[in-house]
């Protein structure tokens, strides 16, 4: 375990010195500083678009990061070769797969903690109060990155960086929209089962990423919930089991690698 | 099978490329076996297979076909890694951290627990000599710097088993002579050690015995003494008659005869007594007697090009 | 020496399984709670489509407000409502998006300051449904759809359910309520608009020592509950003031002046001043029904084929007259069916209270000859209906009346 977490807090370590990254976040932080100037712009009153700007903001760098960050994990390592002085020590290919994916998950733990005290902050700053909805909200984001950090890392132990970039992608986009639209077509009676069937299938396996959207009852608090705490619960143990999920498939094609 | 620290039975490695048809044979049905406390030398040229042969020892690729143990246990086998270390070619390392902190990130990889994990990483930081560039990323260090801090971490668990894979590639020669020190050293502590290398001089006087391979086939296996012998001895005479010259040649070696100055080039097999003998009584005057041993070069180039001729 | 693998493989779908599971759980919570409730997303391009998914929407969406606001301004009209489609697909719940945007179709799509375009009375409407549907749980669409039937289609009796939903919201602005009471009372519901008040006044009695606004507010609804009493009385009760009707004399005609330009008049007996006639210029037996079960077949479409004017005009020393030109609009005015017919009322229920002191909010002090109308049974109107073709509208033929 102790060559595990050494694995993890070198993957972090290298990650926060990562340029690229540090642009994006720099820039989310900065975006969100500066949020309040747009309210000319926005048709709502001034909780709405503070707080939807800023989870859009934070979504959107939390998800650019996981993937350039995840993309380069691996094949980085055998690129340059430092795999070679790793996996001759007593590490096992789990551990250090294992390490890549709890280094990423510390990062996005990281960049999500420095913007959501910016958030907080600015929140706090323009409207005046503390909303605890928003630390769910952020958190729920923080899950839906780290999911996807390892969709990510699992396709960079077999794509390349660049293919990588667009299947993860991909999977994100559709795991936002699917289940959407697959409730689209199981409400449309025009649609065959030949075709139903298929896209739920792919729904059901694919990573639900729109789960984890819960910013819209935070911007609009006048609707009522129900079950709130069970579905946080569940949805978090979703995306752990998702998690686990990819992790133990990476390990699997990950051990058959040569490199 | 556990005298041997490294033992391959018919060790094939192809790597089938996945646009190629042909796939590329690195390693063919190569036999090796390495005697636990000897230095072996791992010798061929660019291509010819050694860091692929390394890296199935490691467990990092997998064999085609054949076998592989390590100190008696299949390549890869994790319990292994305890007890052998690596040195890869141009070793690279995290270069934002520190010499000291990439040693403790290995010490930790070795499972190394406080406080002796500190205490080591110092002694090591200070054996190869870079206490006080401890505390400067390695990013700032220099090539023999990096290659030393490479040493460093190879012996950190203290192994029995050290591979080395071209240890001292892109090295001045003052590095050199500090890396084959640290080699004679650790073989003076019982390790065994398993170098690769295409270059040879620095190498020659240090192994026991070497394998030379060329194109993933072993052409040549033995101690380093036995590879050796079968140099020459040239001997260089004056005033010396016509009438020995058929004599001497009849001793096996070349002779040649030009103003009674003779020029003979004996093999190195006992009987240039004999030649100095028939100068003698013919009234010639014996000015040198000089032996000339194989190289490590010679035998290398000899065995390649032989091979290379096939 | 590779590993082996099918105890990992064995995890992977036993992994896949469960989180499949735990999906299909997880899911129809989610799009219950928290899923923006999304109509089609029509006419939305990709990219916007992108940037919607990426987190933006409600940010896009009030760029896009901020827009349509500016069309309305403008009058560009048939630029607003797909705007006004896309900005409520984004936010759903954005209830200023519908409230002024249901406000703009019925009060502002109009040519002139009085007259007003009917046909937008019923997109509103459609508009108002939606955001209700999109927003169940809010007092404020119910208010607006209640005000709407209310003040501008002037049909108190279908105002007053709307008005109930949104008095069953405890956090509905206390002087809202009032309109509940208002609109009972313009229906003739007389007990039911005296049980309000009094409702009302008791609970701002609890409260009424609480602050200055409390206290006013108690003021207010005391003075209401009073006034509606002393009305009923005067109008209803013994020696009733309403009593005997008088002839209210009532009639108008419709003269072709120039192509497009009608010139209508009439005559009131109403002797106070402040009195008004709602004049309708419509396709032939095209008469509007904004009743809540007709709400059902509406679409946010409007027919360009179809014209519905409305206008006010004002009684004068017992006669009204108006030159009305519509020959300026031909989008509000096309003029393409045979027959258009243009009617008069004279509804008491949205008359003065001086004069409802005299015929009462329902009508009963009032009688006609000729025009009394008597079918809704919530107030007598007058109504007269003149019809008129095409080619007289145009002057194609000579000899309009
Ligand atoms: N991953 C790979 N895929 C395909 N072919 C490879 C791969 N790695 C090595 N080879 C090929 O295998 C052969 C042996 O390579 P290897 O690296 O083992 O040689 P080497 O003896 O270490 O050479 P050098 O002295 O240059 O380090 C070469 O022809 C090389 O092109
Ligand atoms: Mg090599």
């Amino acid at each position: 375990m102790n060559a595990t977490f050494a694995l993890a807090g070198a993957t972090f370590g290298e990650a926060i010195r990562k340029r690229i990254l540090l642009v994006i976040l720099l820039a989310a932080l900065v975006i969100l500083l500066i949020s309040p100037a747009f309210e000319p712009f926005a048709g709502r009153g001034q909780r709405t678009l503070v707080i939807s700007f800023g989870f859009g903001i934070i979504q959107l760098a939390g998800t650019f990061i996981a993937i350039i960050m995840c993309t380069g994990l691996i094949p980085t390592e055998i690129e340059r070769r430092t795999i070679y002085t790793i996996l001759s020590k007593p590490v096992q290919r789990y551990q250090f797969v294992l390490g890549k994916l709890l280094g990423a998950i510390a990062t996005l733990g990281f960049v999500y903690l420095t913007m959501g005290l910016m958030f907080l902050l600015i929140t706090r700053w323009t409207l005046g109060e503390f909303d605890p909805k928003i630390v769910q909200g952020l958190i729920m984001f923080f899950f839906q990155s780290s999911l996807l950090a390892a969709v990510t890392l699992f396709f960079s132990t077999f794509v390349s960086p660049l293919v990588n970039y667009f299947l993860s992608g991909g999977v994100f986009l559709m795991g936002n929209l699917m289940s959407t639209f697959l409730d689209t077509i199981q409400r449309n009676p025009e649609v065959t089962p030949l075709t139903r069937i298929p896209v739920q299938i792919l729904t059901v396996l694919l990573p639900n990423f729109a789960n984890f959207n819960i910013q819209n009852p935070i911007i609009n608090p006048e609707q009522v919930l129900t079950d709130e705490v069970a579905y946080l619960v569940q949805t978090i143990a979703y995306a752990v089991i998702y998690m686990v999920l990819l992790l133990v498939a990476s390990i699997l094609i990950f051990n058959q690698r040569e490199m | 099978m556990s005298d041997y620290a490294i033992k391959t039975v018919n060790l094939t490695k192809r790597y089938s490329g996945l646009w190629s048809k042909t796939p590329v044979e690195a390693v063919k049905k190569l036999n090796l076996e390495v005697h636990r406390g000897e230095i072996f030398g791992f010798l061929g040229p660019n291509g010819a297979g050694k860091t692929t042969t390394i890296k199935v020892l490691l467990g990092i690729i997998y064999p085609t076909e054949g076998e592989a143990y390590v100190l008696g246990k299949p390549a890869g086998d994790p319990s292994n890694h305890y007890n052998l270390s690596y040195l890869p070619e141009n070793p690279y390392f995290y270069d934002y951290m520190t010499g000291e902190e990439i040693l403790t990130f290995y010490a930790r990889l070795f499972g190394i627990p406080e406080p002796d994990r500190t205490k080591r990483v110092r002694e090591l930081l200070d054996r190869v000599g870079l206490s006080r560039a401890a505390n400067q990323p390695i990013r700032t260090y220099s090539k023999g710097m990096q290659q030393r801090i490479g040493l460093a971490q190879c012996l950190l668990n203290d192994p029995q088993l050290l591979i080395l894979d071209e240890p001292t590639a892109g090295l001045d020669p003052i590095a050199h002579i500090d890396i084959r020190d640290m080699i004679l050293d650790l073989r003076a502590q019982g390790k065994t050690l398993f170098i690769s290398s295409h270059q040879l001089s620095d190498v020659e006087r240090v192994c026991d015995r070497v394998a030379i391979l060329n194109r993933g086939e072993m052409v040549k296996l033995g101690k380093l003494e036995e590879l050796l012998s079968g140099g020459h001895v040239e001997l260089i005479a004056e005033k010396v008659n016509e009438g020995v010259l058929e004599p001497i040649r009849n001793l096996g070696g070349r002779a040649s005869l030009h103003d009674g100055r003779l020029i003979v080039e004996q093999p190195d097999d006992g009987t240039i007594d004999r030649v100095i003998d028939l100068v003698r009584s013919s009234g010639g005057h014996v000015i040198s007697v000089k032996p000339y041993r194989r190289t490590l070069e010679d035998l290398f180039v000899e065995t390649i090009q032989g091979g290379n001729r096939q | 020496m590779k590993k082996r693998s099918t105890g990992l493989l064995i995890a992977v779908v036993a992994l896949l399984v469960v989180q499949a599971g735990l999906q299909m759980r997880v899911f129809p919570l989610w799009q219950k709670n928290y899923a923006p409730k999304t109509a089609t997303p029509v006419g939305l391009s990709p990219e916007q489509l992108l940037v919607a998914v990426a987190g933006f929407r409600e940010f896009m969406a009030g760029i896009l407000w901020v827009r349509a606001d500016g069309f309305f301004d403008s009058g560009n009209y048939d630029a607003v409502l797909p705007m006004l489609r896309l900005v409520t697909w984004l936010d759903p719940h954005n209830l200023d998006v519908y409230a002024t945007g249901a406000w703009h179709m019925g009060y502002n799509f109009t040519d002139e300051a009085q007259r007003s375009d009917r046909r937008y009375l019923l997109p509103a409407l459609k508009f108002l449904e939606e955001g209700i549907q999109n927003n169940p749980n809010v007092w404020d669409l119910y208010f607006e759809m209640g005000w709407m039937y209310y003040h501008k289609i002037q049909d108190p009796v279908n105002a007053v359910p709307w008005m109930y939903k949104a008095n069953e919201f405890e956090n509905i602005i206390p002087a809202r309520r009032h309109m509940l009471a208002h609109a009972l009372f313009k229906s003739s519901q007389f007990d039911q608009a005296v049980n309000t008040w009094g409702r009302l006044l008791l609970d701002a009695e609890k409260e009424r020592t609480k602050d200055w606004e409390s206290l006013n507010l108690y003021d207010v609804r005391q003075k209401n509950l009073e006034d509606t009493i002393l009305d009923i009385l005067r109008r209803y009760g013994p020696n009733a003031e309403t009593q005997p009707p008088i002839d209210m004399g009532f009639d108008a005609k419709v003269t072709v002046v120039r192509p497009r330009v009608i010139l209508v008049e009439g005559t009131l007996n109403i002797p106070t001043i402040g009195a008004r006639v709602t004049v309708i210029l419509r396709n032939k037996g095209q008469k509007l029904d904004y009743t809540p079960k007709a709400l059902e077949t509406f679409t946010l479409e409007v027919d360009p084929n179809l014209t519905y004017m409305q206008d006010s005009l004002a009684v004068r020393d017992m006669k009204f007259r108006r030159e009305i030109d519509m020959s300026k609009d031909p989008k509000m005015y096309s003029f393409k069916a045979p027959e258009y017919e243009v009617e008069f009322i004279f509804d008491p229920r949205y008359a003065s209270p001086n004069i409802q002191d005299r015929i009462g909010s329902d009508g009963v002090g009032m009688t006609d000859r000729r025009y009394l109308d008597t079918s809704d049974p919530s107030a007598r109107m007058l109504r007269k209906v003149v019809t008129i073709t095409r080619e007289e509208i145009l002057m194609l033929r000579r000899g309009a009346e």
